[in-house]
C-alpha cells in the first residue's frame, strides 16, 4: 500500500472513522492495530516478527536498565554511605547496565546489520567464486529486508540509549512502545522519532479538534503536490538519462539540477503527507526538513535535510565518539606533539569521519555510499578545520560578507555541494559517475538544451514549463515559510479564499500529477533505506 | 564562571556570552564548536562530561555551562 495510492486514502478514512468512534482512552489502541494493519499490507506478515522481536528486546532490556537505576537510587536513598562508596555503587550498577545495554544493541544492529549487509557480502562471495570455480554457488534471495527496518531500529535504539543516559524513564507498557515503533506515518521513511517525543505524543488524549484536522489535511495536499506533479514528473526524465546510454554532459547537468529537486520534493513531499495524516489524529511527528537549499553551509545545508536522522547520528554516534576515552587520549596526544590546533583539528576529524562513514552505509551498502561518506566528511572537515584561513581569504578580496549576493553566492555553493554528492550516488555505480564527469568536461554539446535533444527524455517543453513553474511555487512558498507558517496565513483569508485555495490545490494535483489507472508512482527513494 | 566565557569567546567572536542565552539552540555554536569546548572545558577543570550531561540545555548558556561544571566537581 504506497503512501499516494487510493487504497492509503481509503485506509486513512476508515481509520479517521474508527477512531474518533473509540472513545478518547482507547483512541491509541486504534492507532496501534491500523499500524500493524498498514505494515503488514505495505510489506508484508513476514515482516512482522522482526519489529516485534527487535521492539521487544528493545522494551525488556530498557526496562532492566531503568529498573537497575530505581534499585541503585534506592540504595543511595537516605544512607549514610561516603562519596568513595556511593561512587563504586554507581559504578557497580552503572556496568550492569552497560551489559544488558550492549546485548540489546548486538542484538538489534545485528539483525540490521545481517538484513542490510548480507546480500552484498553474497554478491562479492559468488564474484569471488566465479573467479575460482567459474560458478556463483551462493543466493541471497531468502534474505528478507523488513520494510522501514533502519527507521524503527535507529528510534528503538535511540530510545534504550536515552534510558541508558538517563535522560528520561522506561517505558512500562509494551504495546504503548510498540506503537511507537510501528506507527504507520512514520515507520516506512521516517522521520525517525524520539521516544521523548512520539512517545508522550501518543500518549496524551488524543480529542477531535477540527482545526488541527484540516492544518493536516492541507500539509497532506501539499506533500501530494510536491511527490506527484514535480518529483514524479523529474523522475521521468532523471531516470531516462542516468538508466540510459552515454548522453551528453549538457543533459547530464541538466539530469543533476532535476535530480537534485527531485530527491528534495520526493522525500520532502513524503514528510508532508505522514506529518499531515499524523496530525490529523492529533500526533505531532518532528520536523524532517527546513528549507536546506536555502542553507549556506555545507554543515547547515545537513542541520536542514533529513534532520531527524542528522540529529540521531549527532546525539548516538558523533557525541558518544567525541567524549569517548579513546578520542580523548588521542586528543591529548596530538596537542602535545602537534599544537592546540592540531590536537582540536584530531577531534574535529575523527568523529566526523566516522559519523558520515556511517551516515552513507546507514543510506546503501558498497563502495558508492562509502565514498559518498568520505566526501561529506571532507567537506565538512575542510569547512570546520580551514574556516580561519577562509575568513582571511574574504578579508584580503575585500568581500563585502553582509550583502545578498555574498549570501546568494553561499547557497548556490552548498547547493552545488549538494549536486556533487547526488552526482556519486544517483548516476548507478562510482563508474558511471566519473563516466558522467566525464562527459561534463570533455563532451558539453550545449547546443543539445536548445535543438531539441532536451525534450527527446520523456518531458516536452510545456511539461518543462510545468515544472518550471512548479519549482517557482515551491520556492515561493518556502520563502514565506521560512517567515511564519503558510497554513496560519491562510487560516486568517476569507473562508471563499481559503477554501479556494484549498481546491485549486486539488485540482492541480489531480490534472497535473502523475498517475493515472495502471501508473505505478514511482517508489520514494528513502523508502529503500 | 568568568573561564567558562573566556573559552567560549575563543571558540566565538562577536557573542556576548555574559548575558547570552539560547547558544546551542539559537545554533550560536553547533555540534562541532560543543566538540572543542568539551576538551577546554575538560582541560581547564579537570572533570570528565559523560554523555548523560549530553543535552542542549547544559550547554545553552555560560551559566548552564559553570553549572554542570559545578556539579560536576561535586561527584
Amino acid at each position: 500500500m504506497a503512501i499516494t495510492s487510493v487504497h492509503f486514502l481509503i485506509f486513512l478514512c476508515i481509520t479517521f472513522c474508527v477512531f474518533y468512534c473509540c472513545p478518547v482512552k482507547y483512541r491509541w489502541v486504534a492507532l496501534l492495530v491500523s499500524s500493524i494493519y498498514f505494515y503488514v499490507m505495505a510489506g508484508a506478515v513476514s515482516f512482522l516478527p522482526f519489529i516485534v522481536l527487535t521492539s521487544g528486546v528493545i522494551w525488556i532490556c530498557a526496562r532492566i536498565i531503568g529498573r537497575l537505576y530505581e534499585e541503585q537510587d534506592e540504595k543511595l536513598k537516605g544512607s549514610d554511605l561516603g562519596r568513595a562508596e556511593k561512587k563504586a555503587i554507581k559504578e557497580q550498577y552503572k556496568k550492569r547496565a552497560k551489559r544488558v545495554l550492549m546485548l540489546a544493541l548486538v542484538c538489534c544492529v545485528g539483525i540490521l546489520c545481517v538484513t542490510k549487509f548480507t546480500r552484498y557480502a553474497v554478491r562479492y562471495l559468488n564474484l569471488i567464486a566465479e573467479a575460482a570455480n567459474g560458478s556463483a554457488p551462493f543466493s541471497a534471495e531468502w534474505i528478507l529486508v523488513p520494510l522501514g527496518i533502519s527507521y524503527y531500529t535507529f528510534s528503538t535504539v535511540g530510545y534504550i540509549l536515552d534510558v541508558y543516559w538517563k535522560r528520561y524513564t522506561y517505558e512500562p507498557e509494551f504495546l504503548r512502545f510498540f506503537l511507537y515503533a510501528i506507527y504507520f506515518p512514520h515507520i516506512v521513511q521516517g522521520p525517525i522519532s524520539r521516544y521523548n517525543l512520539l512517545g508522550q505524543e501518543l500518549k496524551k488524549e488524543l480529542r477531535f479538534d477540527s482545526r488541527r484536522i484540516v492544518f493536516g489535511m492541507e500539509l497532506m495536499l501539499w506533500g501530494f503536490f510536491k511527490k506527484l506533479v514535480i518529483a514524479d514528473r523529474l523522475n521521468i526524465f532523471v531516470s531516462a538519462v542516468y538508466n540510459g546510454e552515454e548522453h551528453a554532459g549538457s543533459i547530464y547537468l541538466v539530469a543533476m539540477l532535476f535530480d537534485a529537486f527531485q530527491i528534495y520534493t520526493d522525500f520532502s513531499g513524503y514528510t508532508d503527507i505522514v506529518r499531515g495524516a499524523s496530525q490529523i489524529f492529533g500526533v505531532e511527528l518532528e520536523q524532517n526538513f527546513n528549507h536546506p537549499f536555502f542553507a549556506k553551509t555545507v554543515p547547515e545545508y545537513w542541520r536542514r535535510w533529513h534532520m531527524t536522522l542528522g540529529g540521531w547520528f549527532k546525539d548516538y554516534v558523533y557525541y558518544p565518539c567525541t567524549i569517548s576515552h579513546f578520542m580523548k587520549r588521542i586528543n591529548k596526544r596530538t596537542k602535545k606533539t602537534l599544537s592546540e590546533r592540531g590536537g582540536r583539528f584530531v577531534t574535529v576529524v575523527i568523529p566526523v569521519f566516522v559519523t558520515w562513514v556511517l551516515t552513507g552505509l546507514w543510506h546503501g551498502t558498497g563502495k558508492t555510499y562509502l565514498a559518498w561518506g568520505i566526501y561529506y566528511s571532507t567537506l565538512i572537515t575542510i569547512s570546520v578545520a580551514f574556516q580561519p584561513e577562509f575568513e582571511k581569504v574574504t578579508k584580503f578580496l575585500k568581500i563585502r560578507t553582509d550583502t545578498f549576493s555574498w549570501q546568494l553566492f553561499r547557497m548556490l555553493r552548498t547547493f552545488c555541494c549538494f549536486m556533487g554528492g547526488r552526482l556519486l550516488t544517483s548516476p548507478g555505480g562510482l563508474r558511471r559517475t566519473l563516466m558522467v564527469i566525464k562527459n561534463i568536461l570533455l563532451h558539453l554539446q550545449a547546443w543539445c538544451l536548445t535543438d531539441g535533444t532536451l525534450f527527446t527524455y520523456g518531458l516536452d517543453w510545456p511539461q518543462l514549463v510545468l515544472i518550471a513553474g512548479s519549482v517557482l511555487l515551491l520556492w515561493g512558498v518556502s520563502m514565506l515559510q521560512e517567515r511564519a507558517s503558510v497554513r496560519e496565513l491562510l487560516e486568517e483569508q476569507n473562508i471563499v479564499f481559503r477554501w479556494a485555495v484549498i481546491f485549486a490545490a486539488i485540482f492541480s494535483i489531480l490534472i497535473f500529477g502523475i498517475y493515472g489507472l495502471g501508473y505505478d508512482a514511482a517508489a520514494f527513494i528513502y523508502a529503500q533505506y | 564562571m568568568e573561564k567558562v566565557v573566556e573559552i567560549l569567546s575563543s571558540l566565538k567572536s562577536g557573542v556576548d556570552f555574559h548575558t547570552a542565552e539560547g547558544i546551542v539552540t539559537n545554533k550560536i555554536i553547533d555540534s562541532i564548536d560543543i566538540a572543542s569546548l568539551i576538551s577546554m572545558l575538560e582541560d581547564e577543570f579537570d572533570v570528565e562530561i559523560g554523555m548523560e550531561y549530553m543535552e542542549n540545555e547544559n550547554f545553552d548558556s555560560a551559566a548552564a555551562i559553570w553549572e554542570m561544571i559545578e556539579e560536576l566537581a561535586e561527584e
